[in-house]
This record gives structure tokens, sequence and C-alpha cells, in this order.
């Protein structure tokens, strides 16, 4: 007992600390931004390392070495989901990697207990994905899992103020709550046969709700609709942006998915093959046919922008635009589906961008007469706009608004003169992986950047991080990167501190994760802790060697 | 600092490594995309509407077109959402099919022989329950005859192994809607007049489809359309309804009855 309070039992835990941050912070990161050339960087070193170490204490530091990582390694996979099988694996790891240092290595129990220690308080005491994070951010919150369903791959996120107190709640569709899990057991007399045939033969209809998330002081929470009044229910709801999942196979409708087809019949009519594209515009026309009725005929609205803007009230119906423009009113044929935003234009006008096939920019002249100063086709632009995320921003800081246009590749577009746009920056066409994605403030004071969707910068691999940019005359400069393949992102103060914090989730996985910005240079000291433990094992051998 | 240039990976990932928050993304060359002027595709050498015509005839008679592959999908592309239907299989004769197929992301088998009909979802094979539309894999190409005095033909493409002559269509959808004589847009054409906000949808939608004729064999062998839809609030939706035929008249046989019956959950 008594060896525990050694100094050495302190030297092995700060070995161990060590350990963790240089394999995590250092070692990951190179294989997630190298890929093959890090195994090419590493095995010398690890060789070198080897030589370093005291031959006589060769086995203990390998020995311990190894233990470490992989108890570190064993303690972050276990399963979650059950509460036995996770105490049990930790125990089992523990137990195992224990003896195995203790026997193997030949460590005193101090050396052990280290191990388990620091592996404990490096897994148990903070949430693991942060380490993804980490060189810029820390995690506040995941959620749990927020819907039970197969087929939606992700619900579209937002931020808003939905009780006025100066915080953004959360803003998301779920069914967690809504769905009783149910025990799955192997069907064996004919009415259990019967009720799984009738289970697995139908697509189904699966409840859908809008899920309100506060910030507690500790967590994200979900607020019930009786939190709020009727009229911030309702002002809640317009907050979220339109989306179709599930299009044209399932219809959102109020609290529900409802599929519009059926694997049987529907497959019989794709099956008569002439048939399917005029079935396919029919399913796309009963969707479209709903929504009409549901908004009265109109394609879209949009009554103010959420900044300073000269436009207001603006309603496309039947294809024809109307609105105002200070307080004089315009109308202008369109076929536009969808109001966008407004853009500062070099000359100093203000532009309403309005998405059709293409995107038109229209101007109003003080008599309401409507010009379209500015149109770029989708086919001008390599990968289209269909699938585009467009922002309009100051990305260049001069007073007016730049174009992006987030799609594969991803463009920021400057208009020009005379109905023409300049490309200030745009993607490689063969990196299907970077998508510009937003252009937001994150943390405290600090000025907007780009975020986008990039890979790493070697590997073949397309898993796409999120990264943050700024952009320059040069190009792009990197400010930070998370390491997580977020996806709808999102940037507001949801904690009341008056700093923006980062919103996101992850394909199919249905949980929203809420990052911090820190402004502590992580990466550079786990470069000098490695720096460090090199200089300690050289000092170590050189000192031995006279 | 990178452009991802082989010759420069190392140093630059080195440097990557080192220098973590400053590294700069260089644009691609600054170029928009040009635009064709011209309209693809030349005026048919043979009677585009007669060739289809002798193709669905061949298709009806001919006993090596009894049997054939085919794999078929629908590409719904929109708000950065791209959602993919399948439908891939065999016609064994004129009254069944086997067809594998994915409706939003969930996988499953139609098994369809005269009056058998059966879906094989999660690991068990169950009846099927629905009221069934006689077999008849080619229905619905006549129905494009009228449109096909306007068609253009394309350069000839191979399809999996056989070279085909690709005839293409470009109509509004409501050209299409208000010309066709399909029973299926009847419902469509009578609630048109009283609604203008689908009016204009349809008169915003652009329709293309092109038919891959074999050039040997004179039968279908591709079968693409283009619906490209206003969609509320979401911009244009793309959606591609793509069909491929082939390999006709290979001896193709259904999965056995004794397998299904074997694992009939009901």
């Amino acid at each position: 007992m008594r060896q525990l309070f050694k100094l050495q039992t302190l030297y092995w835990a700060l070995y161990a600390f060590a350990l963790f941050v240089v394999y995590n912070l250092v070692v990951k990161v190179a294989f997630l931004e190298l890929s093959l050339i890090a195994v090419v960087i590493f095995v010398p070193l690890m060789v070198i390392t080897y030589f370093l170490i005291r031959p006589e204490e060769r086995r203990q530091v390998v020995v311990f070495t190894l233990g470490f990582l992989l108890l570190d390694k064993a303690l972050t996979s276990l399963d979650e989901r059950e509460l036995t099988a996770y105490v049990g694996g930790a125990i089992i790891a523990i137990v195992g990697l224990s003896l195995l240092v203790k026997f193997y290595g030949k460590h005193k129990w101090n050396a052990v207990v280290a191990m388990i220690i620091v592996a404990c308080l490096t897994n148990f005491t903070y949430n693991r994905d942060t380490l993804y994070a980490i060189n810029n951010f820390y995690l506040m919150d995941e959620t749990e899992r927020l819907y039970k369903g197969e087929w939606v791959d992700y619900f579209p996120l937002s931020l808003y103020d939905i009780d006025g107190d100066g915080v953004m709640e959360i803003l998301t569709y779920g069914n967690a709550d809504e769905v009783v899990d149910e025990e799955k057991k192997i069907p064996e007399t004919a009415e259990e046969k019967k009720a799984s045939a009738e289970e697995l033969l139908y697509l189904k209809e699966e409840p859908i709700s809008l899920y309100a998330l506060k910030w507690n002081g500790d967590k994200m929470v979900r607020m019930k609709e009786s939190d709020f009044t009727p009229e911030q229910w309702k002002r809640a709801q317009a907050q979220m942006p339109t989306d179709y999942p599930g299009f044209p196979y399932y219809a959102q409708l109020n609290d529900k998915l409802v599929p519009t087809v059926q694997r049987q019949s529907y497959t019989e009519a794709m099956m008569q093959s002439g048939t399917a594209p005029y079935r396919a515009l029919l399913l796309d026309l009963a969707q479209i046919d709903r929504k009409l009725l549901e908004q009265g005929g109109v394609t879209n609205q949009v009554n103010e922008f959420d900044k300073p803007s000269q436009f207001h009230d603006l309603t496309i119906k039947n294809g024809i635009l109307s609105g105002k423009f200070n307080q004089v009113s315009f109308l202008y044929e369109t076929r536009g589906t969808t109001i966008l935003d407004t853009i500062r234009l070099p000359n100093g006008d203000e532009g309403l961008l309005i998405l059709d096939e293409d995107i038109t920019v229209l101007t109003v002249k003080p008599d309401g007469l409507v010009q379209e100063a500015y149109h770029l086709p989708r086919k001008t632009l390599k990968g289209g706009i269909t699938m585009s995320d467009i922002v309009v921003a100051d990305i260049d800081h001069d007073g007016f608004d730049e174009l992006i246009v987030g799609g594969v590749p991803s463009y920021i577009l400057r208009p020009g003169d005379n109905d023409t746009w300049e490309i200030l920056w745009k993607s490689e066409d063969k990196d299907k992986s970077f998508r510009l994605t937003n252009f937001a403030s994150i943390g405290k004071n600090e000025k907007p950047e780009l975020i986008a969707q990039t890979k790493s910068w070697v590997s073949n691999f397309n898993t796409r991080y999120l990264t943050g940019f700024d952009y320059t005359p040069e190009g792009l400069k990197q400010n930070w990167k998370i390491y997580m393949p977020l996806i709808k992102m999102q940037v507001g103060d949801i904690d009341g501190d008056k700093q923006n914090e980062l919103i996101a989730s992850m394909y199919n996985t249905h949980r929203i994760w809420v990052f911090k910005r820190h402004n502590i240079p992580v990466f550079p000291i786990s470069i000098a802790i490695t720096i460090g433990l090199y200089a300690f094992a050289i000092v170590r051998r050189v000192r031995h060697a006279s | 600092m990178l452009r991802k240039r082989p010759g420069k990976h190392l140093l630059a990932s080195v440097t990557a490594l080192a220098l973590l928050s400053g590294c700069t993304y260089e644009s691609a060359p600054k170029e928009f995309v040009k635009l064709e002027t011209e309209q693809p595709g030349k005026t048919p050498e043979k009677n585009p509407a007669q060739v289809l015509q002798t193709a669905l005839s061949k298709a009806k008679t001919d006993p090596e077109a009894q049997k054939f592959w085919f794999s078929g999908y629908v590409k719904n592309r929109m708000m950065s959402r791209e959602l993919t239907s399948m439908f891939d299989g065999i016609v064994a004769d004129s009254d069944s099919y086997q067809v594998t197929g994915r409706i939003a992301a969930q996988e499953f088998v139609y098994y369809r022989n005269n009056d058998d009909k059966y879906i094989y979802r999660g690991g068990s094979w169950i009846t099927a329950r629905e009221e069934s539309i006689p077999v008849d894999v080619f229905k619905g190409f006549d129905d494009w005859i009228p449109f096909l005095d306007r068609a253009v033909e394309m350069p000839e493409e191979k399809v999996i192994s056989t070279m085909t002559t690709p005839y293409q269509i470009k109509i509004t959808g409501k050209e299409w809607v208000e010309n066709s004589n399909i029973d299926l847009f009847k419902p469509l054409q009578d609630e048109l007049a009283g609604r203008p906000d689908l009016d204009k949808i349809l008169e915003n939608t652009t329709i293309k489809t092109t038919f891959g004729i074999g050039q040997k064999d004179g039968l279908i062998h591709s079968y693409q359309t283009w619906i490209i839809v206003p969609v509320p609030g979401a911009g244009y939706m793309d959606q591609e309804v793509n069909f491929k035929f082939f390999k006709y008249g290979e001896n193709l046989q259904l999965t056995p009855m004794t397998e299904v019956e074997k694992y009939l959950l009901d």
C-alpha cells in the first residue's frame, strides 16, 4: 500500500497521461489527415523510440505503453446500451490488462494502479467525442437519438428563441418519446406469425413531432409544447425550413410521416415499366398538390427577412412574385419556387434572390418596375444548384455581398458588371467531399468564418469533417477542424453567455452535438508534450550511456 | 499551400500536421461551364414511332424477348437529399418476375409467379395481400407515340453489351399531361382546368425521355426519363426514372416455390 504514495506512481501517471495526449491528439490526427503517409512517418519513429529506451527498462516501458493504450481503447469501445455488459466489459479489460502489465511487464502495483486511474479518468469523466474537436472546441452536450425509425437519414435543424428569453432553442423533428421500444422475439404461434408478417409487409406510418431543446445549465432537455404559448409554438413551427423527407414515397402530414406507396403495389406499377415516368410524375404532383392546398395555392412566402431589408411581404403564387420594396408594391412573372434572400449589390442596390431552375437576382426601381439584374444558369456551375446550399454573405468584408453555392464543387461568387459573375474561389471538381455550408461567427467576438465539410488532406476516403476557414485572395485559410462528419450546422447562443455555439447533427444518427469554442492552444501543447517525452527519453539514454 | 498535387503530398502533409491551423485551400481554376448553344441530337434516319412500335410488337411476339434481366431506379435529387428507389431483377415469362427492390431505404424482394405473390423481408417470405394489376412489362411505351414526331436521334450508346440508337423527346409537363392518351393522366387532366397553381407547376416542368433501341435485335434496351419539376419552397427536383433491359432470351428462372414455401412466415 505504501508504494502507492511513492513519487514513481505520479511519474507513471504522468507518463500514461502523456501517452493519452500523444496518441489521441497527435498520432490519431496524423493518421486522419495523412493516411498511409503517417505510417511512413511513425513506423521509423517507433523503431527509433524503441532503441531510445534504456535496454533494462525497455520491456517495462513497452508493456506499460501497450497496456495503457489497449486499456484506453477497450474502455472507449464498451457497449453503452446495456449496463451489465458495460460494467462487465470494463472489469474484464481492467483486470486482464493489469495482470499483463504487472506480471509480463514486471511492474510494481503502483504503476498498474496509475495506468488504471488515468485510463478511467480519460474515459469516464467527459464525453470522448470531445477529442475529435478538442483542438478548438469542447463538447457541451450530445443528445440521445431523437428519431426511432428505419429510413429518414436526417431532419433539418434550426435555432430560434421561442420564449424570448434571449437564448436560442434548438428545433428539429423527432419521435423518440412517442415511439415505444418493443422487444423483438421470434414468432412461434400462428397468431404471432401473422402479426409479424403484417408488421413486415407494409411501409408504415410514423409519428413525428417538432422537438424544442433548451440548455438547462447542464445539458439539452426537451421542452414540451405546453411550456410555450400557442403563438410561440406556432412561430417555432414556422422557423423550420421547408423539407420533404422521403419525397415522394412519404409525406409529412402534421404529426405523422405517411407512406404514399406500398411495396407490392408500387413494384407492380413500376414493373409496367413504360408507365413508370407517368406514375413518378403523378406521385410528385400528389405531394406538390397537397402542399399547394395546404398553403392556399402559394408556392412560397416571406414576410420579412431576419436582417435589415427593403423587401417585405413577398409571395410567389401561380407564377407571379408579388411584394413590396420600401412601400412600393411590385409584381413579376417568375418560374421561381423559393424566395432565398436579399443581396447587397456592387452598385449599392438591394437585390432579391429567387431560386428557380437557376438563380435570379431581381431589383426594384422606385416606380415598382422589376428588373432581372443577374441570372446564374445552373448549367454554368459544374454540379448544378439542385442540391446546393445557397448562402448570401459579405465574405471579403468589402460592404457588398457574395454568393456561396455550397455544392460539389462549391463556389464563392461575386456579382460583377452587367449581369456577370466573378468566381472568387472554387473547390476542385475531383474533390467530392468539399462542400461550403455556412458563413457564421462562432465563439466570442469572433469574426464570421466560412464553414465547410472537407475530407482530410491526403486520404482518398470521402469522410467529411467540419472545417472553419477565412477567405483570403490566396485561398481559404483553415482555422479549425472537427474530425466528425457533422451535417446541418447551425450557429447561435444556446446558453445565454453571449457566445455562439456550434450545433450540428450527423448523418443517420439523429443525435445533436453542441460544441463551444475555446482559445487554448491544444495542438501546440500536444506537440510540446510529444517533444518533451522524446527529450526525456534522450536525456535518460545519454545519461545511461555516460 | 495545398492543391492535392501528388508530388507535393508528403511535404504538404507534414506541413499540415505541423501547422494544422495554417493550411490554405487554393482555388481550382475559376471557370464556369460553357453553355452549349446547339441542341444535341440530329434528325432521325428512321421514323422513331415506327421503330418503337416494331420494338413493342417484337417484345410481345418474339419468344426470345419474353425472358430478360432488368435494372431500374427512380432517383430523386432535391434540397441536398438524394433518395433512390430501385427495382432490379428478372422477367421469366409473360406472367412472372422477381424484383429486388428498395423504397425509402428499405429493401425487399417481390416475387410474382401467376397468382403466387410474395414479399421477402426480414429473413422471411410473406404472402402479398394487395390487389394486383396485370403483368405487362412494356405497358405504357406506346403512349409516347403521339410525341415521337419531335424526337431527335442521339449518338449511339452501348447498354450493357448491346449497341443502341437512342431517340430523345423534350417537352413540358403541361404538353405531356394535356396531349397524352394514357388513362393514368385522365384524373389530372380533369383537375387541371380549375387549378392555375398546378397548371403553372406543369408549365414549368421539363420532361426529357430517351429510348435506346437495339441496333441488331430491334428491342428496347434503355428507357430514361428526366422530370425536372418545381417543388414549392424547395427549388426544382431532378428526378430520373431509368430502366435498362438486357440479356434477352437468357434462360432465367425465379426462386423455386419450394424455397419460398420453406421460409413462408404466414
